[in-house]
C-alpha cells in the first residue's frame, strides 16, 4: 500500500460529541472524516493515514442492541471501505470497551484490520480477550494522543499485511493466543547466557515466571495398600469427550469431577485432553490412559493390590496454573476424598 | 517432569515417561508397554508406603531382563 491509507474511527456519543449519558441510547450516526480524538488521530497519522469516517454510537445502543449495532457498523464498514479500524481509546469505561470490541470484530469479519485501546481490566477485554488486539491503556484521559499514536503505529503495519510481534513487544493486551516461535540460540545456551548476565548483575528476563512453593508436610505412609481405596487426581486435563465444563487449556481455575465407576479403563470415543500445554496427539488418539492410567489401576484392584479405586476423578489443566486456585482445587479433593475414607491420591501430571 | 514437580514441593513424585504420556511409552509393544505402566503405577503405590521427609523422587525399576537359565 503506497498511498495514504483509509481509516474508520469509532467513538463513542461523549467523545463524538453528540453528549453525554443522556444521550447514551443514540443509534450509530457515520460522518464523514475525523471528530473528536479523530482530529488529534488525523495529526499522528500525517500522510500515512487518512480518517475517512468517524462511526459514533451511543453506549447504551452498543451495550443493550448489539445485534442492531453491529449491523449498522458492519453496513458502514462496506460502504467506506476502509484499510484499517481503530476503535476508541476506551480506557476503563466497560460500555465503550464493548462498543469499541463490537467495531473490531465486524471489521475484522470483513477482513479489515481493527485495533482499539482500553485500560487491561476493562469489562470488554475479560469478555473478548482473545479476538481483540487492544493497545494497553492507563486511566488517564490526557494520554489520549499518545495512545492514538500506539493505535495507529499498530494498525498501519497491520493495514500493510505485516504480523505483529508478542504482546510484550508490542504492547497490546496479551490474547492468551500462544505461538511457536524460533530462537536463534538453544535453550540451554539461553540459560547460560541468563545466568552469565545475572552473575555479571546486569538485568535478565526469564522466559518463565518462576514462584515459590509452600512446604506441606509429607503425610504418613499408607499402611495395608490391600484395603486401601485410591483416588485419581490429574493435571493433564482428561475430560469427558465434549469438554462438557469447559476447562480451559491454561490457567485453569477449577476442576472436573468425572464418573470413572464401573470403567475398565478410558478411551479415545469417550475421553479426551482439554490441555493446552503439551501435544496431546498420543492421549487423544491413542489412549488417556497415558495420562491417567485407570487400566493399570483396575489390573492392580482385580488382584487384590488395592482395595478399590474412589469411582470420582478430578481433573484440572496444570499449565500457567496459579498457585491460588489450585489450593482451593487441593483443599475441595482433599476434603472429599478424606470425607469418602480415601487412603491416598494419584496424581498424574505432564 | 519431576523437576518440576520437586521444585513445587510435591513429597513423593514417581519418574513419568514424558510430558505427553506420562504413564506408558505407545512407542512399544503392546505388553511392554502394559508393564511399563504396571511399574510406574506400581513405584507410585509403593512410594505411598514409603515414609519421605522431604520430596523425594522414585524411579520406577527397569524392565525385568529376559530370564536367563544359568544351570
Amino acid at each position: 500500500m503506497g498511498q495514504s491509507a483509509r481509516i474508520a474511527h469509532y467513538v463513542n456519543q461523549f467523545f463524538g460529541g453528540i453528549g453525554g449519558e443522556e444521550h447514551a441510547h443514540a443509534s450509530l450516526e457515520v460522518r464523514d472524516g475525523p471528530v473528536g480524538p479523530g482530529r488529534a488521530l488525523q495529526q499522528v497519522l500525517g500522510g500515512q493515514g487518512t480518517v475517512v469516517a468517524t462511526l459514533i454510537c451511543g453506549d447504551d445502543y452498543v451495550a443493550e442492541r448489539e445485534d442492531e449495532a453491529g449491523a449498522a457498523i458492519r453496513e458502514a464498514l462496506e460502504r467506506h471501505r476502509p484499510d484499517l479500524v481503530l476503535a476508541g481509546p476506551a480506557f476503563d469505561s466497560g460500555r465503550y470497551g464493548l462498543g469499541c470490541a463490537l467495531a473490531c470484530r465486524v471489521a475484522q469479519s470483513l477482513g479489515i484490520p481493527a485495533i482499539t485501546g482500553m485500560y487491561p481490566e476493562n469489562a470488554a477485554v475479560i469478555t473478548h480477550r482473545r479476538e481483540l488486539l487492544a493497545v494497553s491503556t492507563g486511566l488517564d484521559v490526557t494520554e489520549l494522543k499518545a495512545i492514538l499514536g500506539r493505535m495507529a503505529g499498530l494498525g498501519l503495519r497491520l493495514a500493510r499485511g505485516e504480523t505483529l510481534g508478542s504482546a510484550a513487544e508490542e504492547g497490546y493486551i496479551p490474547r492468551g493466543i500462544r505461538r511457536l516461535v524460533l530462537k536463534d540460540k538453544v535453550g540451554y545456551e539461553r540459560a547460560v547466557d541468563m545466568l552469565l548476565a545475572q552473575v555479571a548483575g546486569r538485568p535478565v528476563a526469564s522466559e518463565i515466571q518462576v514462584q515459590q512453593y509452600d512446604h506441606v508436610p509429607p503425610a504418613p505412609p499408607v499402611g495395608d495398600l490391600g484395603r486401601a481405596m485410591i483416588g485419581i487426581v490429574v493435571s493433564t486435563g482428561i475430560v469427558p469427550r465434549g469438554n462438557p465444563d469447559h476447562l480451559p487449556g491454561a490457567r485453569a481455575l477449577s476442576a472436573g469431577r468425572y464418573s470413572i465407576d464401573g470403567l475398565a479403563s478410558l478411551d479415545v470415543a469417550h475421553w479426551e485432553s482439554a490441555h493446552g500445554g503439551f501435544n496431546t496427539k498420543i492421549l487423544n488418539t491413542r489412549s488417556p490412559d497415558y495420562a491417567l492410567p485407570l487400566g493399570t489401576l483396575r489390573a492392580l484392584e482385580a488382584e487384590g493390590v488395592i482395595r478399590g479405586i474412589y469411582p470420582w476423578i478430578y481433573s484440572t489443566v496444570g499449565n500457567q496454573t496459579a498457585v491460588g486456585p489450585a489450593r482451593v482445587i487441593g483443599r475441595r479433593v482433599a476434603g472429599e476424598f478424606r470425607d469418602a475414607g480415601v487412603a491416598a491420591a494419584l496424581q498424574v501430571s505432564g | 517432569m519431576p523437576a518440576i514437580a520437586l521444585a513445587a514441593n510435591a513429597n513423593r513424585v514417581v519418574r513419568g515417561v514424558q510430558v505427553q504420556h506420562p504413564c506408558g511409552d505407545p512407542k512399544l509393544p503392546e505388553e511392554a508397554d502394559r508393564d511399563l505402566s504396571r511399574r510406574i503405577v506400581s513405584t507410585a503405590l509403593s512410594a505411598l508406603q514409603t515414609p519421605v521427609i522431604v520430596p523425594t523422587l522414585f524411579d520406577p525399576p527397569a524392565a525385568a531382563p529376559e530370564r536367563i537359565s544359568a544351570s
